[in-house]
């Protein structure tokens, strides 16, 4: 040693910490507007809790209003949260707030990172206003200077004090507000946004869990209240497990038990729009109170799609405990132990557990081997089902539905005859110029030009009904663009859908591009709605629907005239009632109401909210004695919504050979295309299955599925066009040249697959995963 | 070359048979065994066979082929499950055949009426070709070996390989199917029992009433296909 320290220090004092430390530490704890509430709301919660110790009660619950006032490009946007808790004194308010690291959640069980509410300063300016025992403080930490100010000092309550914090005179209570200015973008969240995802973050999931609530968190904005509830997924409990993590048990005794719960969801469940924070499937790691995380323990696990079916919770006071002992140590000056090196959370609440603290490992090995063992074994159960992967799957999907959409055109025109209709200069014309409709049915309509009749600049058109007739025909299409007639190829078609409201003779349908310029008008007839063919006396118009989570859906229900519904029954008998809801998985909102609607029958709007994913749910109705049921699926937001949403095309990876070919069109199902999966080509590119195939989400991987699907496609194009539509092709043969004929052929293929080709690699590989390769290869000097 | 046709037709054997009997042999000696043929060549086949039966009533047109007969006479002989088809204005949904009653029917009962020289039935070389190319598959070795393990892991992929269609284009594997199947009935024995199986093993594909469905193209079908 060089350097010698002896004898007593002349000055021994705390190190300063530079504002521009904790202006680092609070930027990155508080990186969106999420990480504020989850803060504002804690602190309520730990609030409630801290009273009921003093009360000497075990559990505790209390009430939370959360107003929110969104803003946006020019105002700012401001939250509040309310509560009728503890209070704060002056004296609190300066400690929490005015120092910096030090542990605030005094006797509740939650962290102890004493961060927290006044990181949210490096969003915007916080202020607290608290009463307690009488006395009303009020402060504010600057956004930009982050000073910490004081308004009032322990100041008699007044009535308008109390009013501000919402609570009755002579109670205790706080509110604390976050004004974020409209410069600061990125944290202005919308509402519903808020109502959807606040129940989901990992965080609250504990203290708004729908039956063992510790708060009632209500959400006020401009439009809607809601009280904000978190509904766990339905799933079959797979496995349970209660252990010691014994190195800790001498020191922590029975706070070193760890309690795990698994459970398995039937269906997939949601990702969160892939933010882990708000992630229905996974694992929630929960100390004394608080949730750390939610995942599977280890990465590669998350990144599994077997994952995705996975749920439930690891709880271990040990946590707590051991983060608690790290204060401890830190406060004496302690250094630390080699069991409690550091914190095991990431203070910063980004991270969650922290993976190289050594009681993680034990806290997660009996687990991680009961989740790894999971999913190996689904994974080889699907032995004979598809290769493709959850993400792949969901891209095939969308493939599915956009090469659906490209082949439109083979048959869009088909309900009208354009034969011998000539259409001169300036000419527009819908074909036939009248027609009928009925009530309640729906309608293509289209109108016919030349392309050099367009105005210039416009490739759109859109229709009116005439003035008067508004209520009679409901338009279904806004602007639509040209279509190429295949019928003739010199005309041009806009192609619109109606629906009729309201019977009515003579309606003028027209036709503009530039607004107060009709270009053509279309006559039609409402026609009165034709007879119901009923099967029961009431009935849902679907056997089966599906509803996105937190999504709200209106079911049609039909009930025979005058059988079920007659003119002369009262309000209330026209009222049916609901039965058999789950309400866990399901809520319906406001009545059923019938109304005769057609000759033979009336109809009732039942509105239904999904709220946990669930399938096969029951919903029965009564009306005038007699019962109808449905069942609805509630399914994830990346899932179909609905049959009608579903494209007639259907891709997929299966583990199969077809000799030469890569694919095939399954002859029973003519519109599945099954890609041979182990087909050398592929099987090259595809890696194990043991693995997972994961060569799947290579690039290289991707853009050779694009050029097979795009090949696939063209082959059912052609096939489909020769079949039913021969003339499409006409020309392509002269039997006097076959070099010509082949050629005529091959320029065909190119064109059509022009049609596919760049949607179908878009879709695949997306340009910004696309130029982050290129870059990563881009020889580019600085 | 018509006109020795139509002299050969006038032999007094033909002024015995009836409208059906007509009708069948019309139809097969256009092509009818292997391909759907339209209505007006079928009526018009069956004219120059017998004009005073299928021929406007009135003498001064006599001349003119009556398709209504020959249309008429169909639609009963589909009835019996002799021919499949439809009348239609469109020429794409237009056409008949012969299923294999119908065609038994003219082989056995009709034998000495339908063979004529320049008759479209007649096997063409290309589909003598074909039967052999089909003899010489791994598939038929198999099915003639009777290799129960290596058939079951043949799947209907493997019948259309061997017909030459895209699986994109259903109806055409059926179509195809039928036709190769009617040709073998005559040309190949064992081709015939070979196809004979895997009609049986892919009824669900290869039926009469799929078979039906497939001679409809009309264009209003791509919305449905769709």
């Amino acid at each position: 040693m060089i350097i010698t320290n002896t004898g007593k220090p002349l000055i021994s004092k705390d190190m300063k910490v530079a504002k521009r430390v904790y202006r680092q530490l609070s930027d990155e704890s508080m990186s969106s507007l999420w990480e504020a509430i989850i803060e504002f709301v804690t602190n309520v919660d730990d609030s409630y809790e801290r009273l009921s110790l003093i009360k000497k009660e075990k559990k505790w619950f209390g009430k939370c209003l959360f107003e929110y006032f969104p803003g946006g490009k020019k105002n700012s946007t401001v939250l509040a949260i309310k509560d009728q808790a503890e209070g704060m004194s002056y004296e609190t308010l300066e400690k929490c707030f005015g120092n910096y690291g030090e542990k605030q959640s005094g006797t509740a069980s939650r962290g102890i990172a004493g961060r927290g509410a006044k990181d949210a300063a490096s969003i915007g300016d916080v202020s607290v206003i608290s009463i307690k025992d009488g006395f009303f403080s009020q402060i504010k930490i600057d956004h930009l200077t982050r000073k910490f100010q004081v308004f009032h000092q322990k100041v008699k309550a007044k009535s308008s004090h109390y009013r501000m914090i919402g609570v009755k005179n002579g109670k205790n209570g706080t509110a604390i507000q976050l004004e974020i200015s409209a410069e600061k973008s990125g944290y202005h969240l919308r509402t519903s946004d808020l109502i959807k995802k606040i129940p989901l973050h990992y965080a609250l999931s504990e203290i708004l869990h729908h039956e063992k609530k510790t708060i009632s968190l209500k959400l006020k904005s401009k439009n809607d209240d809601s009280i904000l509830s978190y509904y766990e997924p339905e799933g079959e409990l797979i496995d349970e497990k209660s252990f010691y993590v014994n190195k800790y048990k001498e020191k922590f005794g029975e706070d070193s038990k760890v309690i795990f719960k698994l459970f398995k969801s039937k269906l997939p469940l949601d990702s969160g729009e892939g933010d882990k924070r708000f992630r229905q499937w996974g694992v929630s790691i929960i100390g004394k109170k608080a949730v750390h995380e939610k995942s599977l323990l280890d990465s590669t696990y998350d990144i599994a799609p077997e994952g995705k079916y996975y749920f439930g919770y690891l709880k271990s006071n040990l946590i707590t405990r051991l983060l608690n002992d790290y204060d401890e140590n830190q406060s004496k000056n302690k250094s630390a132990t080699k069991e409690n090196p550091h914190a095991i959370i990431d203070l910063k609440r980004v991270d969650g557990l922290k993976r190289d603290h050594p009681a993680v490992e034990e806290l997660f090995r009996i687990p991680k081997e009961i989740i790894k063992k999971c999913i190996l074994e689904d994974r080889n159960s699907a032995e004979n089902k598809n290769i493709e992967n959850e993400n792949t799957k969901e891209t095939l999907d969308e493939l599915a539905k956009e090469c659906a959409k490209l082949m439109d055109d083979l048959y869009e025109e088909d309900d009208t005859d354009i034969e011998g209709i000539q259409i001169d200069q300036n000419q527009w014309r819908f074909i036939p110029p009248k027609q009928n409709l009925h009530v309640g049915k729906r309608k293509f309509i289209y109108a016919y030009t030349r392309k050099e009749n367009l105005s210039s600049n416009l490739d759109t058109a859109y229709i009116e009904v005439s003035k008067g007739s508004e209520d009679c025909v409901i338009i279904h299409s806004k602007k639509v663009k040209y279509k190429e007639s295949k019928k003739k190829k010199n005309l041009i078609f806009f192609k619109f859908e109606i629906e009729g409201t309201e019977p009515k003779k003579d309606i003028s349908i027209n036709v503009f591009q530039k607004e107060g310029q009709i270009r053509t008008s279309l006559k039609i007839n409402v026609l009165a709605e034709e007879n119901r063919n009923f099967q029961n006396e009431l009935e849902f118009e679907k056997d089966i629907y599906n509803i996105k989570a937190n999504k709200v859906k209106k079911l049609k229900i039909f009930a025979k005239v005058p059988e079920v519904v007659t003119n002369k029954m009262s309000n209330e008998e026209l009222t049916a009632k609901v039965f058999n809801v789950d309400t866990n998985h399901l809520k319906t909102i406001g009545q059923c109401k019938f109304s005769i609607c057609g000759p033979n029958y009336a109809i009732g709007y039942l509105q239904v909210e999904g709220r946990t994913l669930s399938a096969n749910n029951e919903i029965t109705i009564q009306l005038n004695g007699k019962r109808a049921s449905t069942f609805i699926n509630v399914l994830n937001k990346d899932e179909e919504d609905d049959e009608e949403d579903k494209s007639k095309f259907n891709f997929q990876i299966l583990p199969n050979k077809y000799g030469k070919s890569r694919y095939q069109w399954d002859p029973n199902n003519p519109n599945s295309l099954e890609i041979a999966g182990e087909h050398d080509q592929l099987r090259r590119y595809l890696g194990k299955k043991e693995n997972g195939y994961p060569g799947q989400e290579t690039s290289c991987f991707k853009s050779l599925l694009a050029e097979i699907i795009t090949e696939a496609m063209i082959q059912k194009r052609m096939t489909l066009n020769s079949r039913y539509d021969p003339s499409t092709y006409v020309g392509l043969v002269d039997k006097s040249n076959i070099e010509d004929t082949i050629m005529n052929f091959m320029f065909k293929v190119d064109e059509e697959k022009s049609i596919f080709l760049e949607k179908i690699h878009k879709i695949l590989l997306k340009d910004s995963i696309l130029n982050d390769e290129i870059r990563k290869f881009s020889k580019i000097l600085n | 070359m018509m006109k020795k046709m139509v002299s050969n037709l006038k032999d007094k054997k033909f002024t015995k048979l009836s409208k059906k009997e007509i009708v069948l042999i019309s139809l097969y000696q256009s092509g009818g065994n292997k391909k759907r043929v339209h209505t007006e060549e079928v009526s018009h086949r069956a004219f120059q066979i017998n004009r005073d039966l299928f021929s406007w009533k009135l003498k001064k047109f006599k001349n003119f082929p009556d398709i209504t007969q020959a249309y008429k006479t169909l639609t009963h002989l589909s009835e019996e499950k002799k021919v499949f088809g439809t009348k239609n204005e469109d020429p794409n949904k237009d056409g008949w055949i012969l299923t294999d009653q119908g065609l038994s029917f003219c082989k056995n009962d009709l034998a000495e009426f339908i063979d004529i020289k320049k008759n479209k039935s007649n096997p063409q070389q290309h589909e003598k070709s074909y039967l052999i190319s089909i003899k010489q598959s791994k598939f038929y070795k198999e099915w003639n070996s009777n290799n129960e393990k290596k058939l079951n892991e043949r799947t209907i992929y493997d019948v259309a390989d061997i017909l030459k269609v895209l699986t994109s284009n259903t109806p055409r594997l059926i179509e195809k199917f039928y036709e190769t199947k009617t040709f073998a009935n005559e040309l190949n024995e064992n081709v015939h029992d070979f196809l004979k199986y895997i009609e049986e093993k892919h009824n669900d594909l290869f039926n009469e009433e799929r078979r039906k469905e497939a001679l409809n193209k009309s264009k209003k079908l791509l919305k449905k296909v769709l």
